[in-house]
């Protein structure tokens, strides 16, 4: 245990000899006047010496301990030993050249070979801590986007970009370079990953990038990845498309880009499809619903499930239910917020009930099939703003009903088989509000 | 060093840093409090206990579905017959059919023993239906006449070329028996919406002279035998044992079980035996159970013109018919999966006849299914399942001549459709070559469709297990991708 | 200087080493809590093995294939010696931060965090705890618990030192005392009868046993009671009820058909096995390779039934071979669960990923059971044709006839040859006139094709020179130029048939001849020439001539291959030219009774198969179509003869003399004579009388191996046909190497089995036995002793037990008796609360465990408190009481089984003998869990469904059985209500009731009384439920009574283990 702890040390001690050396630079050159130098150089030449040396054995312990590998180290290695020795031999020369023994130049030479050894084995140290281009990566890649103007209307910008910022960037960019490639800007496109670049100019079969996203689904290589969302088979196209027409930055959108089918799917707005895995962020966030209320509605009889695991939307249901009477609706009260779905259907509720489902504002299905609900109870209710769907089959609900309907944002479909709404006043309302789907059913009672 | 290397070191540089400097305090912590807390004596022996299988009891994310009606045609309808409209197969009657479509398709043993397999003609006339133009054979009308609303498949392949294999594919996703069942894994997984009524129910129909079907289709396989799929006979008693014997009304039977109660209560002031007040409640549910079932078989309350949707068997028990109006109503009160077998699509001879016979049987009832639910609000939450459990072959098995012939099984490519319960209505999805023997475009495989239908029910297929002999099974076993470009 | 230089040197240590002190990586807060909570040593087996099987060996276990970043965690010099991505080992024992796995395990970063997001698996903190201590306390491993021999170890000291009554006791007790927890007071005398009698006979107490036990003041009262129901043949039908599910035994094939079987003499045997207390080792041997034992007895064959008991597919069109493998991969994975408890199945597609068993390792396994001589799709017809291979189940006057006959015959058959030689050389002598009479009286039937009466071209019917009587009809029947005249041509379609049952509708002791002139143009893997049997779907019942591979194959077949007799020709037949085909068999059953001439001479024969005991003439049943006679060309599901011709057919009902085969050869002619009767000989009637012996005894279905052992090999991704390399049949070397010294068969897998080295065998057979009484096994898992599977809650006392099974010679009995002696099994089984809360799933027994009694004892013991219990043993399986219908609901094919109901006795037998057939379940065994016994069941599922409460409330035979209860409440009970009420409750829960209880029952008779009273017709109703309506006087007092004993049955003491 001891070795592997004291090998630890090693970061924090090899600051030493560095910071005794720069004092050491400092005293014996600009310094040149100072009183007795030889004493003090002498004695901070021992410390420096002694201090190398504990760096070395230290950093000879940590090496054990297997954290690095590769040819780094070994450089790393041997020249901190070699310091460490010149570090010593120094302090005997300053010696020896202080007695006169050897000329001072002799320790000069020393002095500066010491040095170096230093700053290499420093700069080696500082690779493996810190990677290959810690040190020197703003001179040689100068951040080639500034240069290359930023041509909105090209059609990488316009098209391909957005593409790969929906499918590709969130794993291939500066916080996670995935591969040890970004594709957050056309220049990191063209310096490509660990492999090499990812894609041939004009030969998207020889491109990396092109062969991977044609793999099928379960083939390891295949991006991007089976778990993330998909590219679609237009942006596919898409893609290969680009790199088989020269995988330019500043390749303008052809005139005929509408007639192109490659093209013309990206030239109007593409619609996020509608994962049901997104939904449910669309939905309202509500506080969690009191379980002790919960508890005495099932009690009651209602069947009160969350839509989902951890939800707080609530989907309620009478169904195990034998009667309801408009009272019983109060127990919903405390939790109105978090109905989602409501199905009355088959109860003997009536118009009096409503005044509760109208504080549900958050419901987005409401079923009152087969309820004593009329066109009455209805009027209660038209300040649901996110209802979607509403079921008024069986009931007593008549053409009064549609126009308080109509301009429920949100609403997208009725169901009214066999209510009073007759079928003119029906179709009159379907040319108005097209939006809404108003289902009437195949064979009415005759 | 590369990237990698240089990545993860740095993060171990950092954290190692970080960590010791909290790391002594943990140490002296340790030393200056000296007590390890006498867990280990701690009497309750939990350590030992093992990690019990837990069902979801609510869906992974918001379902498009809240119930199933699976129609299942035993036998393997004929996709060329029915759904995928094949002009060459009229041009190139009698010829043989090329070696490069069967490929490496496999044959079943029935024609091993022919010599050549001429193409046969599909024996029906087509027509173009909806909105799409969806070309539809003649023998289905009233499903062509919902063509709008159905979201169908030609493009299924399964790799089970027997019946019984491949109809116990398609139910567990394993070919051999001894898995659970889709109703099996649904009823465990998200429990039941009615609690009167039990969460799966099946129901059989013949069409005459066709397979038997095995009660390893609808077994709970290693889930609690609770889960088993509750077969409605078209018997008297619809349950094993439901009415109670002659001599006993509902008012005895509701004495008797008081007494039970009392009894079991009594008895168990000397054993405190917790599972006593469980097995109160599985009476209560059965007396439950005697009441609701009968009202769902008793049809009187159906008004005339909807019985005359469903077709001239409505009221014949044991008919398609009548077991589609009675998923209906099982539908309205929210039973969660009702499964159908309808056999009697097996045509190995025969097939004129044959198909005739069986779409009379199904094609209404099928259709009025669609609508009853949809102009009753059901259908958006209702996922609706119309398919078999392989396709057929597009040569002839046997002899062709005019009056009759035969077609074998084919598992490369068949047809199934869809409807409500968040599927897209009116898509027609996928394509078979022009033999429609392999699919081209757009493959679904049985896993796939199985974990496309977990999807709807709001369940991660891959995350839904259930642990046995040390493996966590799932419905979909090892594969299946969710397809959504059949998702509304 | 100096000291100025070392002290600063020294202070600048001192507050590195301060500033700086590393301890163990930073665990989380959960983490570290748990840490903390965990008990001083961890040990590798108990705590750790668990959690890294479950959340990593998927990845990173035994499955060559599978291991990513090819690292496995499951032997120690691989997870110590692997160096991973970062650089460090996976585990360095002792060392976290050089341990990567802990890095892993602790990050929090999705990408780097191990198990992976996308394997849905999680680490909990206890095991982030448990694998943290571990690698700190040095990541010993240890070999697996259950692959370690069993070692005595003697029975721990306890405290309390009365309590104990046999070592199991002590064990028991020193576990709970590890818990401070101590165990339940004893169980009252009547609550111990009646948990005695459940667990060994499957039923309750008489009344008269429980007061004779109640008054038996000997000391060892309960050790005579527990030597008396031990001794009763009832325990046989208890234990043999239980093994038959994990034989998977059954009355159907399974699959899509479901035809039947009757493998009931199996199960006699198995119930007379128990009875006869034969040593476990013994049993199992006998059932494993009893057909391989030195001259093996009929029991020890019949005993290999076992094997067969697995599913079969009948279905047509199913490959062969497909499903003789699942057959014997059923076989393997059945040797798995049963008796090494292992999920040997896992390994069948790829490296098992949590044991130690390759794929190699299956497959050698997998060998053992690969040469049986059967067929993947065995006969599709009734019960009279059995898969082979069979045993004839011959009594021993059988055995006794049979041998006398055989002797007999075998004498008279040297006269009849030496007759035959006599005969051949006069007519060798005699002129042609005389040849061609002895053809003409032996002639049957003959066509020439030429003269028919036609319908149309290709339909009509040939004319039988030999008979006029018994035309052949012909359809799709093309012609060519014959030997003489015209010849049959075969098309695809060509079909011509004598009519059934008229021509050549012989039996195999019949000796028959047929010659025919043949001309075939092409080389014919398979065809058929002429044939008088069935399909291959049938067995080929009857005999045919075929030709493979062009060379002649002459057969009878009763179930072809296992019971046929199969002779081919050596050389081929001629392509491109007429040949003269006469085969001739003399009635002897055997291979050289049968001959074929080629051209006039007699070919050497290549015998296939000589072995015929049964019937090959066919019988009609209605799994068939109707009978075909003998016939020619096409033939459902098999290979005509497309192409072919023949000419001049005639069949003979005596075999042929070479001379007047030469005779036919020539063309010569043959006169027409009035057919003579055939003459029976002695030698005939002898042969018949044996065979019809022979045709009359029960055949079973038995293990038996190819004379040849079949190659195996491993088979890629579990499939039938892709063969990999080829293995020998050897046993996984993590449990127990193969021994040289045995043999390389079943028998030798048998001696490995019980082989003292072997660590599983007697553990899995005790821990078994302790299930089968206390509801749980001390392995939790008992069919999975491997990493998923549990720890044993006591191992020691597993081993004890073990050792003292195989030392005391395998002695079943004496081991269930040990347990029955043992205090820990008579605890009350009373569960106080702080116990409860303590050990909730009585894990360390702190009391007698309550558990719902299977689905067979409950209905057994309904029939038995009534008294309609039938005591009758073994038999062909019985059909109660089922709602009507169940059987049509799944089929309505032609030859669908019906499902009858048995009469009499039969209808109240015990449940072990009801009909279980696979696809339908008898429902009110299905409703309380009992399996549809598809595969090897080593422990039923106990489910609580409201199915079961109506099963219990309104199945006829339960309300039957309740009335029943209430007449000999009545008839025994004594003269007042009161004492009857009190007799019907002791009838049916094994105890007086309390005087609460007894209230209850009297309040409950008076509202049953007052109800029927209102209703008396309903009263006549109730008690005409079910078979047995029995009448009294007072009928509505008799219906009160029923209703007040069945809500009895329906109480949780009723149905409950108490």
């Amino acid at each position: 245990m001891i070795p592997e702890f004291l090998g630890r040390l090693h970061p924090l001690v090899l600051h030493i000899p560095i910071g005794v050396y720069v004092l050491i630079f400092i005293l014996q050159y600009p310094m040149r006047r100072l009183r007795d130098r030889d004493d003090i150089l002498h004695s901070v030449l021992i410390i420096g010496a002694l201090s190398a040396v504990a760096a070395a054995g230290l950093g000879w312990l940590l090496s054990l301990e297997g954290d690095h590998a590769g040819d780094t180290l070994e450089w790393h290695r041997w020249l901190g030993v070699a310091f460490a020795v010149s570090s010593v031999l120094l302090a005997v020369i300053h010696l020896f050249a202080a007695k006169g023994k050897i000329p001072r130049n002799a320790y000069h030479t020393a002095f500066f070979i010491n040095l170096t050894l230093m700053t290499l084995a420093g700069h080696n140290g500082g690779n493996l801590t810190h990677g290959e281009g810690y040190l020197l990566p703003s001179f040689t890649q100068q951040d080639v986007s500034k240069e290359v103007p930023v041509d909105s209307s090209a059609l990488f910008h316009s098209i391909v970009m957005p593409v790969l910022e929906r499918k590709c960037v969130t794993c291939h960019e500066a916080g996670k370079t995935k591969g040890g490639l970004r594709m957050d800007g056309y220049a990191r496109l063209l310096k490509g990953g660990k492999h090499g670049p990812i894609f041939v100019a004009g030969d998207p079969m020889n491109s990396e990038m092109i062969r991977r996203i044609h793999l099928p689904i379960d083939d390891e290589k295949h991006m991007p990845p089976a778990k993330k969302p998909q590219l679609t088979a237009a942006e596919t196209a898409l893609l290969h498309w680009w790199v088989l027409n020269g995988a330019s930055a500043t390749m303008r959108l052809p005139a005929d880009a509408a007639s192109n089918d490659t093209l013309n799917p990206f030239i109007k707005v593409d619609a996020a499809i509608m994962d049901p895995l997104t939904v449910m962020d669309t939905l309202p966030s509500v506080a969690m619903p009191d379980s002790t209320v919960l508890r005495s509605l099932k009690t009651a009889g209602w069947s009160v499930r969350p839509i989902a695991q951890g939800s707080a939307l609530l989907d309620l249901s009478a169904v195990n239910m034998s009667a309801l009477s408009d009272k019983d609706l109060d127990a919903l009260i405390p939790i109105t917020a978090n109905i989602l779905w409501l199905d009355l259907s088959g109860m003997p509720i009536t118009d009096a009930s409503m005044s509760v489902v109208a504080r549900c504002k958050n419901m987005r299905r409401l079923s009152l099939k087969g309820t004593r609900v009329g066109t009455e109870g209805i009027r209660k209710i038209v300040g649901l703003t996110s209802l979607q769907q509403l079921n008024l089959v069986n009931t007593s609900a008549d053409d009064a009903v549609l126009p308080l309907l109509g301009n429920l944002p949100a609403l997208d479909r009725i169901y009214a088989w066999q209510t009073l709404i007759t079928p003119s006043a029906a179709e009159q309302f379907r040319q108005q509000s097209p939006r809404i789907r108003l289902e009437t059913g195949f064979n009415v009672k005759p | 060093m590369n990237d990698l290397m240089k990545m993860l070191h740095v993060k171990g540089r950092r954290d190692f840093l970080r960590g010791s400097v909290l790391g002594l305090g943990g140490l002296a912590l340790d030393l200056m409090t000296g007590c390890k807390s006498d867990a280990s004596k701690k009497a309750v022996v939990a350590a030992m206990a093992e990690e019990v299988n837990r069902p979801l009891v609510n869906p992974h994310f918001m379902p498009r579905a809240k119930r199933v009606i699976y129609l299942f045609q035993g036998g393997g309808p004929s996709q060329m017959e029915l759904f995928d409209y094949k002009p060459k197969l009229y041009e190139m009657h009698g010829q043989e059919i090329p070696p490069s479509v069967i490929g490496k398709n496999r044959i079943s043993g029935m024609v091993s023993n022919q010599y050549s397999f001429p193409l046969a003609m599909p024996s029906a006339t087509f027509a173009q239906y909806g909105a799409n133009g969806t070309w539809l054979s003649e023998h289905i009308p009233h499903t062509a006449s919902i063509i709008d609303d159905i979201c169908l498949v030609r493009s299924m392949f399964t790799e089970q070329i027997n019946h019984e294999p491949a109809v116990i594919f398609t139910q567990t996703g394993n070919q051999l028996s001894g898995r659970p069942c889709i109703g099996s894994w649904l009823s465990y997984g998200l429990g039941s919406l009615n609690e009167n009524l039990p969460s799966f129910i099946v129901m059989l129909s013949k069409g005459g002279g066709d397979q038997p079907i095995s009660s390893a289709a609808w077994s709970n396989g290693f889930l609690p035998s609770h889960h088993q799929g509750v077969q409605f006979m078209s018997t008297s008693d619809p349950v094993p044992f439901l009415n109670n014997p002659a001599g006993i009304d509902r008012m005895d039977r509701r004495r008797a079980l008081d007494y039970i109660k009392q009894l079991d209560r009594l008895q168990n002031e000397t054993w405190h035996d917790p599972e006593v007040e469980s097995q109160i409640n599985q009476h209560e549910m059965a007396y439950r159970m005697q009441m609701a079932i009968p009202s769902i078989t008793d049809l009187s309350d159906e008004p005339q013109h909807i019985l005359d949707m469903y077709g001239e068997d409505v009221l014949k028990p044991g008919t398609f018919a009548h077991n589609c109006i009675i998923a209906r109503r099982l539908a309205e009160r929210d039973v969660r999966f009702v499964q159908l077998y309808h056999l009697g699509w097996d045509h190995h001879g025969g097939l004129q006849g044959g198909i005739r016979r069986a779409t009379k049987q199904t094609d209404q009832a099928s259709a009025a299914l669609v609508k009853d639910l949809k102009q009753r609000g059901l259908l958006d939450d209702t996922l609706v399942v119309w398919g078999g459990e392989f396709g057929r072959t597009s040569f002839c098995q046997g002899k062709l001549t005019p009056e009759s012939f035969g077609r074998d099984h084919h598992p490369g490519a068949y047809s199934m459709w869809m409807a409500g319960g968040g599927t897209k209505a009116g898509l027609v999805y996928g394509e078979t070559d022009d033999f429609a023997h392999n699919v081209v475009k757009d493959k679904v495989h049985v896993h796939d469709f199985q974990a496309t239908l977990l999807h709807l029910m709001g369940i991660d297929h891959e995350k839904f297990t259930y642990k046995e002999q040390g493996r966590r099974y799932r419905l979909t076993d090892v594969s299946g991708h969710v397809n959504h470009a059949l998702l509304a | 200087m100096r000291n100025r230089l070392l002290t600063g040197g020294g202070l600048i240590i001192a507050l590195l080493l301060i500033l700086n002190a590393c301890g163990s990586l930073e665990l989380p807060a959960d983490v570290q809590e748990q840490y903390a909570a965990l008990p001083e040593e961890i040990d590798f087996n108990r705590d750790v093995k668990r959690i890294l099987s479950d959340k990593c060996f998927a990845c990173h276990g035994p499955d060559a294939k599978k291991q990513k970043a090819d690292l496995r965690l499951d032997i120690a010099s691989f997870a110590y010696d692997k160096v991973t991505e970062s650089g460090r080992k996976a585990i360095r024992p002792g060392s976290l931060s050089g341990s990567d796995v802990v890095h892993r395990i602790l990050s929090a970063d999705p990408e780097v965090r191990m198990p992976t997001p996308e394997s849905h698996l999680e680490l909990t903190a206890y095991e982030k705890a448990v694998l943290v201590k571990w690698i700190e306390q040095g990541a010993e491993y240890k070999t697996h618990w259950a692959f370690t021999p069993p070692e005595e170890t003697d029975p721990p000291r306890v405290s309390n030192k009365d309590w104990p009554s046999n070592d199991i006791d002590r064990f028991i007790l020193r576990a709970m005392e590890d818990k401070s927890l101590s165990p339940a007071p004893e169980a009252d005398r009547e609550t111990i009868i009646r948990r005695l009698s459940f667990d060994i006979r499957g039923i309750s107490p008489t009344i008269a046993e429980v007061d004779a036990f109640l008054n038996d003041k000997s000391p060892n009262a309960y050790e005579k009671l527990v030597d008396q129901y031990l001794a009763s043949a009832h325990y046989g039908e208890r234990m043999a009820a239980y093994w038959l599910d994990v034989a998977r035994f059954a009355d159907s094939h399974g699959y899509l058909d479901d035809k039947h079987r009757d493998m009931s003499p199996w199960r006699d045997w198995v119930i007379s096995a128990y009875n006869r207390n034969i040593p476990f080792n013994t049993f199992i041997t006998w059932q494993m390779a009893g057909d391989l034992l030195p001259n093996a007895t009929q029991e020890q064959k019949l005993a290999t039934g076992f094997n067969r008991n697995h599913k079969q597919n009948s279905e047509a069109g199913i490959i062969d071979e497909e499903f003789r493998v699942e057959y014997v991969t059923d076989r393997t994975n059945t040797l798995g669960s049963a008796l090494m408890a292992m999920t040997l199945g896992c390994a069948k597609c790829h490296d098992h990923k949590y044991d130690p068993v390759s794929q190699k390792d299956y497959y050698s396994l997998f060998a053992f059971f690969n040469s049986t001589f059967e067929k993947g799709g065995p006969n599709y017809g009734d019960e009279r044709v059995v898969p082979g291979p069979t045993l004839l189940l011959t009594t021993p006057e059988d055995d006794k006839a049979i041998a006398s006959l055989s002797a007999r015959i075998r004498e008279m058959e040297k006269a009849d040859a030496a007759q035959r030689k006599a005969e051949e050389a006069r007519l060798a002598a005699a002129g042609e006139s005389e040849v061609a009479g002895s053809i003409a009286r032996k002639l049957r039937a003959r066509l020439d094709f030429d003269k028919a009466v036609h319908k149309d071209p290709q339909t009509g019917e040939f004319i039988n020179l030999a008979d006029k009587t018994s035309p052949a009809k012909f359809r799709k029947a093309e012609f060519g130029e014959g030997r003489t005249g015209r010849s049959l041509k075969y098309n695809d379609e060509t079909l011509v048939s004598f009519p059934a049952t008229k021509v050549g509708w012989f039996e195999r002791y019949e000796p028959f001849s047929v010659s025919v002139w043949l001309k075939i143009s092409e080389d014919y893997p398979l065809a058929t020439i002429w044939y008088s049997s069935e399909n291959h779907r049938y067995g080929y019942q009857g005999y045919d001539l075929l030709l493979r591979d062009n060379r002649l194959n002459f057969r009878l077949s009763h179930s072809f291959p296992h019971d046929a007799i199969s002779v081919l020709s050596k050389d081929k037949v001629a392509k491109g030219s007429w040949n003269h085909v006469t085969v001739t068999y003399d009635g002897s059953s055997r291979a050289d009774g049968m001959a074929i001439y080629l051209n006039g001479k007699r070919q050497p024969l290549e015998v296939q198969y000589d072995h015929l005991q049964k019937n090959i003439r066919q019988h009609y049943s209605i799994h068939k179509g109707p009978l075909n006679g003998f016939a020619f060309g096409w033939k459902v599901l098999d290979r005509s003869m497309p192409r072919g011709e023949i000419d001049e057919f005639a069949l003979f009902d005596e075999v042929l003399t070479a001379p007047e085969v030469l005779h036919l050869h020539a063309l010569k002619p043959i006169p027409a004579m009035k057919t003579l009767p055939v003459v029976d000989t002695t030698l005939r009637t002898m042969r018949k009388e044996l065979c019809d012996r022979l045709d009359s005894a029960k055949e079973v279905m038995v293990m038996g191996d190819l004379p040849k052992p079949r190659p195996t090999y491993v088979l890629q991704r579990g499939v039938y046909d892709q063969h990999g390399d080829q293995v020998q049949p050897a046993t996984p070397a993590s449990v127990l190497a193969f021994p040289k010294e045995y043999p390389r068969n079943r028998l030798g897998l048998s001696q490995w089995l019980f082989d003292a080295r072997n660590p599983l065998t007697a553990r899995v057979a005790v821990n078994r036995l302790w299930q089968l009484v206390f509801g749980k096994g001390i392995v939790k898992t008992s069919d999975d002793f491997g990493n998923q599977g549990a720890l044993p809650s006591h191992p020691e006392l597993l081993d004890h037990l073990a050792i003292h099974y195989r030392e005391g010679g395998w002695d079943t009995k004496a081991m269930m008796k040990y347990i029955f002696m043992s205090s820990t099994y008579r605890q009350s089984a009373v569960n106080k609360p702080e116990i409860l809360r303590a050990d909730p799933e009585n894990i360390l027994l702190t009391r007698s465990p309550r558990y719902r009694y299977p689905a067979e004892m409950l209905r057994d013991n309904a029939l038995e408190v009534a008294g309609l219990l039938s005591r009758k043993i073994g038999g062909p399986s019985t059909y109660p009481y089922q709602p009507d219908g169940m059987w049509d609901e799944i089929t309505d094919k032609g030859w669908r089984y019906r499902y009858i109901l048995s009469e009499g006795e039969d209808l109240f037998r015990k449940s072990i003998y009801t009909v279980r057939k696979r696809t339908s379940v008898v429902p009110f065994l299905q409703i309380f869990d009992a399996p549809d016994r598809s595969t090897c069941i080593v422990k039923r599922q106990v489910s609580s469904s409201p199915m079961q409460s109506l099963a219990m409330l309104n199945d006829p035979q339960i309300v039957e059985a309740a009335r029943h209860v209430a007449i000999r409440m009545q008839q025994e009970g004594g003269a007042t209500l009161d004492q009857q009420l009190s007799f019907g409750y002791r009838l049916v829960t094994g105890r007086r009731p309390t005087p609460k209880e007894a209230r209850t029952l009297t309040e409950l008779f008076g509202a049953e009384e007052q109800s029927f009273k209102t209703k008396p017709d309903q009263a006549g109703k109730l008690l005409a439920v079910g078979s047995r309506p029995a009448r009294l006087a007072d009928s509505v007092r008799l219906a009160a009574l029923s209703n007040v004993a069945l809500t009895l049955m329906n109480t949780d003491e009723f149905l409950t283990r108490k």
